[in-house]
């Protein structure tokens, strides 16, 4: 289809490679207007998502980084309490009657908007991020439903406030918890998994031009070899990134004379403790020699 | 254009698609996928947009909206693919398909204790697909390898995928202990400190209260592996279920016994396979031998009970079989029980009795092994059996503190 063709090449205008299903899902999630639910263990490029469709349509990209404990006031919106406790001791002299007093000072002016409240009464269509949502609380979960559904927020000392432009949502998560189903009926699910060797390929081109082709290859053929290991944490995409960074730092050519390099730069793909005691030079070599292998194929 | 498009290019293809659309969602519901309404009527708007020019953007428009977790994720193309074109749609690559690929043929070869599955377990990775597939009427594949017991498969292809389940269980039961489902309503108590220091902001008044929840303590783990004659079809398949746990939790140890007790935590959580296959070789001189339990538990308890406090959860994996007599069984377990927090027993036999109870009801004579278990029973916290992938499955309750 000629739009999916040509979002994606817009994307990866962008920055970002999306497969087709990708793409579709995120055309579909424009013409119905849904949320779009990321899934996929972490480092594999949701949140980079959001970012790319932000950066290709030129908008505004409003981020809340969920945790545990955020609350509506975090998310939402915060009353200015100190300017409000200033205008009451000021006027306090004034003899103002106490109702037009409480209705001036919970107005907009003193209304602190938090990342939802400012992607809904942006003045032009925005990119909004709820990024990892299983960490939140299910409260909090709940307390979202009704921006996902009706693009409105209610505020009791103002009323509804409706968007006047719908914000593109995205919501990723990692899966460390289930999200309740009334969260997922509101969205369009799309499960982002680790990258084919060519899409992975397709990636370090694009993010580092200068890698030379053979050595981005290698690259790619060792991660995807490592991938399959017993690993606690399993390399991401953006730890590869670093990993071809860090490589091309140190001059290197080729992996398979390069034993040190790959041994001092490991940091950049395994994460803990337990995974780098794994990957000894008898590891790392069997890798290499497994992964230069495929490349030769 | 492939046979499958032209399919969706016959007279009218939306008004096909929706005709059929009602039957498609009655099948995934019934493979488990929770569909509503409005889910329907979303399916509906799809097809009625460009999206329905192409199967593939069609399937990945509706696999968008009616997958809600990654098990539907993962089943989904091939129940679409099956009911729209009868399979007819090759599957497509995909990221997972690197999951697939071979091995590397040196590992392949040096098929032993723990590196045969090892090196095939790419695979079974392969295989799960086929665990995966769902069938319209009996029972999967799947469904027939978790409910067999252990000591009938005898087809190396059977096993390894026993193997692959083994090891994947054991990480979700991690998982399992892990995550956070609902969010506890206990608010806990007062952070006067944290509340304090906020009230600066609104002139010393008190306006947000902030609570302190306290926090849990994770249990600690402790396995006594029984790997004697008389456990050897189930002694293996312990080993890598110990081993999958011992790289899932932190805070564990195991113990193998057979006549004497050899500590294993250290070579099992070794993620090495060629490395930890070697040190097993050099452990298990005397494995496969005779059963000494309450000598092995007394060792344990007067050199090794140090490291079980009242947090620790105790897991026996043995058959009972001991050549010892029961009071003295009965007396290392009741000193067992009182260091820990839980004692469990794993017996691989248990499940059988009752497989023989059912068809020799009363026939059956009581066996030296069961007087062991009968006068240990009492005492245990739990008794359970784990003889298939099944019965396995059932221990993850055991794996809680409460």
């Amino acid at each position: 289809m000629h739009e999916i063709e040509q979002l994606k090449s817009k994307l990866a205008e962008a920055g970002y490679i999306a497969d087709a299903d990708l793409a579709t899902v995120i055309y579909l999630s424009d013409c119905l207007q849904r949320p779009l639910l990321l899934e996929g263990d972490a480092g594999v490029g949701k949140t980079a998502v959001a970012q790319a469709l932000a950066e290709m349509r030129g908008c505004e990209l409003i981020r809340l980084q969920c945790y545990e404990g955020l609350d509506a006031s975090t998310a939402l919106y915060e009353w200015n309490y100190q300017r409000q406790l200033m205008s009451v001791r000021v006027r306090e002299r004034d003899n103002i009657d106490s109702r037009s007093l409480e209705a001036e000072i919970f107005s907009e002016e003193y209304l602190l908007p938090r990342p939802l409240l400012q992607a809904i009464t942006s003045s032009s269509p925005a990119v909004l991020l709820i990024d990892e949502i299983d960490r939140a609380d299910d409260e909090f979960e709940a307390f979202l439903l009704e921006l996902l559904a009706d693009f409105q927020i209610t505020i009791p000392e103002l009323g509804t406030i409706k968007a006047a432009h719908k914000p593109t949502v995205i919501l990723t998560s990692n899966a460390t918890r289930d999200l309740s189903d009334a969260l997922r009926r509101r969205c369009l699910f799309h499960f982002v998994d680790y990258p084919s060797r060519e899409k992975e390929l397709q990636i370090l081109n694009s993010q580092l031009p200068g890698l030379d082709r053979d050595l981005a290859l290698s690259i790619v053929s060792f991660v995807q070899t490592l991938r399959r290991e017993h690993l606690k944490k399993i390399p991401g995409v953006a730890e590869t990134l670093d990993w071809a960074a860090a490589l091309m730092q140190l001059q290197t050519h080729d992996l398979k004379n390069s034993l040190p390099q790959i041994e001092a730069t490991l940091g950049c793909l395994l994460k803990t403790r337990a995974d780098l005691e794994l990957a000894d030079s008898d590891f790392i070599g069997k890798l290499n020699t497994g992964s230069q292998g495929q490349v030769e194929r | 254009m492939t046979d499958a498009d032209a399919f969706l290019q016959q007279t009218d293809p939306t008004a096909n698609v929706r005709a059929r659309l009602n039957g498609f969602i009655q099948i995934l519901r019934g493979n488990g996928f929770d569909i509503s309404a409005s889910g329907i009527h979303l399916t509906h708007v799809v097809v009625c947009t460009p999206l329905i020019e192409s199967h593939l953007t069609l399937r990945s428009a509706l696999r968008a909206v009616l997958c809600n977790s990654k098990r539907d994720w993962d089943v989904f193309n091939s129940l679409f693919n099956r009911y729209w074109f009868g399979t007819i749609v090759e599957q497509e690559g995909s990221a997972s398909s690197s999951k697939t690929a071979t091995v590397d043929g040196s590992t392949a070869a040096g098929l032993a204790y723990f590196s045969e599955s090892e090196a095939l377990r790419a695979a079974a990775v392969t295989d799960s697909a086929d665990l995966q597939e769902i069938t319209a009427g009996g029972a999967s594949d799947a469904r027939v390898m978790s409910q067999r017991d252990f000591r009938f498969v005898f087809n190396p292809k059977d096993m390894r995928r026993i193997e692959f389940m083994v090891d994947t269980l054991a990480r979700n039961v991690q998982k399992r202990s892990r995550r956070r489902s609902q969010a506890s309503r206990k608010t806990g108590r007062l952070d006067s400190r944290r509340t304090a220091r906020d009230s600066c902001k609104f002139g010393g008044w008190p306006l947000i209260l902030h609570y302190r929840r306290k926090r849990k303590r994770p249990p600690r783990f402790m396995l006594l592996l029984d790997v004697s004659q008389s456990m050897e079809i189930y002694s293996y398949l312990f080993l890598r279920f110990a081993r999958g746990l011992l790289q899932a939790f932190s805070d564990i140890d195991a113990y193998a016994f057979h006549t004497d007790l050899v500590p294993i935590g250290p070579e099992l959580k070794d993620k090495n396979t060629a490395r930890l296959e070697e040190k097993l070789k050099d452990l298990s001189s005397g494995w496969l031998g005779g059963t000494r339990i309450a000598e092995s538990l007394e060792d344990f308890n007067s050199n090794h009970a140090s490291s079980v406090n009242r947090n620790t959860i105790v897991l026996i994996f043995s058959d009972g079989y001991d050549s010892s007599e029961p009071d003295e069984l009965v007396s290392q377990v009741l000193a067992l029980k009182e260091s820990c927090r839980k004692l469990v027993w794993v017996n691989p036999l248990l499940g059988r009795n009752v497989a023989a109870d059912t068809t020799n009801k009363g026939t059956e004579p009581v066996l030296a092994i069961d007087q062991c278990m009968l006068a240990v029973e009492p005492h245990l916290d739990l008794y359970t059996s784990a003889h298939s992938l099944e019965t396995l499955k059932n221990l993850a309750p055991a794996l809680s503190l409460r």
